[in-house]
């Protein structure tokens, strides 16, 4: 179970017993901090249960250093939400990639869909990875009826559409998944852009794409209770000020060295990320050993 | 939640302790809903209101007790809709509620709705999906 070892826990009791715990939701949600990722160490815990959740059901292969790690994550832009329980264990995490010359990750399948907003002059956001731990929610019940797993996630979304709000231009919020999750983005009405395909970045498995106008979800708030919710306080840019920035030996130690995705990736790609780090030196980070 | 149940269904295996093994969260909200049942000893319709409901089941009182798994049909009107929406479903429990008398009595049911493959294909099923999801967050965020 991704748990981070970042602090003792307050009651470590109650985190092993944190599933049959008959608690209310309220204070079930009171010890849970919403945030985005602060330093590697949490990046690399929501990354491994991105890995370990989907792991179980299919969407990835194995690998050596059991986390769902992509080029997209050595961008600077690339943003990671996480939910964390007292500090130490972490029930849920979400990312958004902005677009940029290295592309959104659903542009594997629906590249021409997503060609389409950007010839509109739309900037594009992607949500991607979302996963909620298992370990502590079981996989029973549909995550639309869980009550502490539906106000984690959308609770998980407020944040991200704070941040996309108060720290990005982003017009569209776009995402690809998996059929069966299709009523969540439903709910949250994001419409649809592209049919059914099967989606090599899920390991074959099919996947759907929807696009959310952010402009339009001011709209959604004075009728919609999610979206009321979203708009509940205006965000601010301050709790996004303490952001991970990757260092160069962050780089090189997760893109060269764990993964090898940075040598593999194309010398137009190499060259955005080394612009996106005008200090560091690519040349080191992608030495070899 | 102790539950007494008149005719109950076979024991299930005991829940792991680590999980949280709670089904859907049950939301105390009123509906009307008309049902028929399809009982051994014959089917039972009626026309009543819910007493709760959760997005797997909804929970209603009728005047005579119900084997456990019947089979039933059920139309729900959701706030704001003119429609009925429609279901199938199992009969999941049932007790008896008793009144001052102890000849009088009502029976609560609780009925699991049967769960479409795909949500999304069956209309009722996905605005049921939603109304319980609005609902639940009203209840906790709003």
């Amino acid at each position: 179970m991704p748990t981070l070892s970042l602090s003792s826990p307050e009651d470590p009791q109650s985190l092993t017993l944190l599933g049959r715990l008959r608690e209310t939701v309220p204070a079930f949600l009171q010890p849970v901090e919403f945030r985005l990722v602060q330093s590697r160490q949490e990046l690399e815990a929501a990354l491994r249960l991105v890995y370990d959740e989907y792991l179980k059901r299919g969407y990835v292969t194995p690998n050596a250093q059991r986390l769902k790690l992509s080029l997209h994550h050595a961008l600077p832009a690339t943003t990671t939400f996480i939910a964390l329980r007292r500090r130490t264990q972490l029930l849920a995490t979400l990312t958004v990639i902005e677009d940029s010359p290295l592309k959104l990750p659903m542009d594997e399948i629906y590249h021409e869909e997503l060609d389409g907003l950007r010839r509109q002059g739309r900037h594009l956001v992607e949500a991607t990875l979302l996963a909620l731990n298992t370990e502590c929610f079981g996989r029973g019940v549909f995550t639309m009826f869980h009550a502490k797993k539906l106000l984690l996630t959308l609770r998980l979304f407020k944040v991200m559409f704070d941040y996309l709000r108060s720290c990005t231009k982003a017009d569209d919020l776009v995402a690809c998944f998996n059929p069966k999750h299709a009523i969540l983005y439903d709910f949250l009405e994001l419409k649809p852009l592209g049919g059914r395909k099967f989606y090599a970045g899920a390991n074959g498995h099919p996947a759907l794409a929807a696009r959310l106008n952010i402009a339009e979800t001011k709209t959604h708030a004075t009728w919609h209770t999610a979206y009321a919710f979203f708009y509940g306080k205006t965000p601010s840019p301050q709790p996004f000020a303490k952001r991970l920035y990757l260092s160069a030996e962050d780089l090189r130690e997760l893109f060269v060295l764990a993964s090898r995705l940075l040598p593999s990736a194309s010398p137009a790609e190499v060259s955005h990320l080394a612009s996106c780090y005008p200090s560091y030196d690519f040349d080191t980070i992608l030495a070899n050993r | 939640m102790r539950r007494t149940t008149d005719r109950t269904a076979p024991p299930t295996p005991p829940p792991r302790a680590d999980i949280d093994q709670r089904t859907a969260e049950r939301l105390p909200v009123t509906l009307p809903v008309t049902y028929t049942i399809h009982d051994p000893a014959g089917p039972i319709e009626g026309t009543t209101v819910t007493s709760n409901l959760s997005g797997t089941g909804v929970g209603f009182r009728i005047q005579q007790p119900v084997a456990p798994a019947s089979p039933c049909r059920l139309r729900l009107t959701l706030p704001q809709r003119t429609d009925p929406l429609h279901f199938t479903g199992r009969v999941a429990w049932c007790r008896k509620i008793p009144h001052d008398s102890p000849q009088t009595f009502e029976v609560q049911v609780g009925l699991a709705l049967s769960t479409p493959a795909d949500v999304r294909e069956e209309p009722s099923f996905a605005t049921y999906c939603h109304f319980v999801a609005s609902e639940l967050v009203k209840r906790y965020l709003g």
